[in-house]
């Protein structure tokens, strides 16, 4: 009883987060555009537990059923980029019924979106923060490490690396994933509109082709919340917020530091708002 | 004075919205916390009965005919200081009328025209409408008493404008609590945090050396309105053009700071004020925790930190900095 009660709360609640990131997609491209919905997730959500249980009852033996006719064959530790929606939930699945793969989700604090809660709470499947994901982690000598580096995850500012268009407005992405295999020497892939995974040979094709994912009409994307914090409009805003904060910060206290000349920072700090300003309005 | 029934229909709408409209509720509970802890379910209420207020006012200015508005005026809107107004009123120079958007600040400016009009042009700086949909009811209610009223508006031609006015002597009425993050845009101190506030009052003012006077409408229990006023002033200059605009519009808003600490409910924007404070000033405590996210932004601009590092030190004697 307590189980389907416990279902049926996740049930509603991730209803209510759907309609939340419909509600946030409107946000985005200021329509009111509604193509976020649940697809399948809920189904392969349900598998990765049965999956869970499986492996629960025979530890001993660690079989594992499947639902999948064709689960992905991986064997490698690599890092995976894709867009958090249905189609990773639907290739985590596929790859989660092999019991040696172990998967970090990388993010810096958990987020109130659909499904997130649930696809955490799988045994192996971890939030890992960019900090410790970068670090050497402990590893079982029959587990793969498989990095999920999900873009709108990561931090990003107006002077992050990638730009790319999603639904007309300029987005900048980090280069985090790409430091991330670097630093691991892992092979990095990302997950391409038609649900194949492609090796990634340069990120700005990556990205090239993960805002086909973010528009997709047959995709769902469940993280439009964050995904409107990427777009160079916005960061625009967070950086001139933040400039005139620190330049606030060095006249409120300049009646206190008679020694020192501030007006070069001043002048400089000036000078790098406008290089930055206009650097990304060219 | 209302009609009794109006004002039990005001009371009970304020109640309605204070117990079924928990968004706002919430917004206006944490703005409220950043004022005064003490503030509590009155304050929501007051709010939400002083904006009923405000609509009705401006409707009874929209509906209005001209003798009725004018009587309305004469009789019912008051200054508490008379003799600033006097002041304002007889001064030889540029004057620049400086408000929020707070209670029914509209009928103040009507006052400003009905009382110095024949002598002066009234002029108010504001958003245009395609940019801010709800200035669009302002010139309708602020041209009530007929042509000694100008609108201008917030765009490139504005601030010319604005300042041709006041070369004539004349007087502008600013509102600089709406903000756009734009290159005009500054931060300064405001409750305990920097917010951001448009430099667009500071350099009006240091460019004609008006005489600026902060006023504060709000309905009286008689039905009017009482228009409080601070104390006139002129901002004396240095030749550091920036930093005093800077220390001018931290003057501007502590005023503000002032008002909103003593009837924080009739400031449109209230529910605001949460989201509007950035980076805790360095006299608070929680602004050590910021001292990683100063010197990271600091080295992105690739900025020589180590001025920032001392001043740093200085905000905060206690707290290490080039740890």
């Amino acid at each position: 009883m307590k189980f389907f009660l416990s279902k049926f709360l996740n049930m509603n609640e991730d209803f209510l987060l759907l309609t939340e990131q419909n509600k946030q997609l409107g946000v985005f491209c200021a329509s009111n555009a509604t193509t976020v919905n649940e697809k399948n997730s809920p189904h392969h959500l349900a598998a990765m537990e049965k999956v869970d249980n499986n492996i629960s009852m025979y530890t001993s033996k660690k079989t594992s059923q499947s639902n999948y006719k064709k689960p992905i064959p991986f064997e490698q530790a690599s890092v995976i980029n894709a867009a958090y929606g249905s189609a990773l939930i639907e290739l985590i699945a596929k790859m989660y019924c092999n019991p040696s793969l172990h998967f970090y989700l990388i993010m810096d604090q958990v987020e109130v979106l659909p499904y997130l809660k649930r696809l955490l709470s799988l045994s192996r499947i971890t939030l890992i923060n960019h900090q410790k994901a970068l670090n050497p982690l402990p590893v079982l000598p029959s587990e793969t490490q498989i990095f999920i580096s999900v873009p709108e995850f990561h931090p990003k500012s107006l002077t992050s690396e990638y730009r790319t268009y999603i639904h007309g407005h300029a987005c900048m992405f980090s280069t985090y994933s790409w430091l991330l295999s670097a630093k691991k020497n892992l092979p990095s892939y990302f997950l391409n509109v038609e649900q194949n995974l492609v090796l990634v040979k340069h990120p700005s094709d990556m990205y090239k082709d993960l805002s086909l994912s973010y528009q997709s009409p047959n995709g769902s994307i469940y993280s439009w919340s964050r995904l409107k914090n990427h777009k160079v409009e916005r960061l625009e805003k967070v950086f001139i917020s933040q400039v005139n904060q620190l330049e606030a910060l060095l006249r409120h206290l300049r009646p206190r530091l008679e020694s020192t000349d501030l007006q070069p920072t001043f002048a400089a700090i000036k000078h790098q708002k406008t290089v930055v300003l206009q650097r990304n309005r060219s | 004075m209302l009609p009794i029934t109006q004002r039990l229909s005001q009371q009970l709408n304020a109640f309605t919205r204070l117990v079924t409209d928990q968004e706002t509720r919430q917004q206006l509970q944490q703005s409220l916390q950043r004022i005064n802890p003490k503030f509590n379910h009155l304050k929501i209420y007051q709010h939400f009965q002083s904006m009923a207020r405000v609509d009705e006012l401006n409707n009874f200015c929209l509906s209005s005919t001209r003798e009725n508005l004018k009587h309305f005026i004469s009789a019912k809107v008051w200054v508490d200081k008379p003799k600033y107004w006097h002041q304002a009123h007889t001064f030889d120079g540029p004057v620049i009328f400086v408000t929020p958007h707070y209670g029914p600040f509209a009928i103040g400016c009507l006052k400003a025209v009905l009382d110095m009009g024949e002598n002066k042009t009234v002029n108010a700086f504001y958003d245009p409408p395609e940019k801010n949909p709800t200035t669009a009811v302002y010139k309708e209610v602020l041209s009530s008493l007929g042509d000694k009223f100008n609108p201008i508006f917030n765009d490139n031609r504005g601030l010319v404008r604005a300042l041709k006015c006041l070369k004539n002597k004349q007087i502008l009425t600013m509102m600089p609590d709406v903000f756009d993050l734009s290159g005009q845009s500054i931060s300064i101190p405001f409750f305990g945090h920097f917010t951001t506030a448009m430099a667009g009052t500071a350099f009006l003012a240091l460019k004609t050396n008006a005489l600026i006077m902060q006023a504060y409408c709000v309905p009286d229990n008689n039905g009017g309105v009482k228009c409080i006023l601070h104390k006139p002033f002129q901002f004396k200059s240095t030749d550091d053009f920036e930093q005093d605009t800077y220390d001018l519009t931290s003057h501007l808003f502590k005023s503000i700071e002032q008002q909103l600490a003593h009837a924080p409910q009739h400031w449109i924007y209230l529910r605001q004020l949460n989201n509007r404070l950035g980076l805790p000033l360095p006299e608070q405590p929680s602004f050590s925790m910021s001292k990683h996210k100063i010197l990271a932004l600091a080295n992105s601009l690739q900025l020589e930190t180590a001025s920032i590092k001392s001043a740093l030190n200085v905000a905060n004697s206690h707290v290490d900095f080039n740890k």
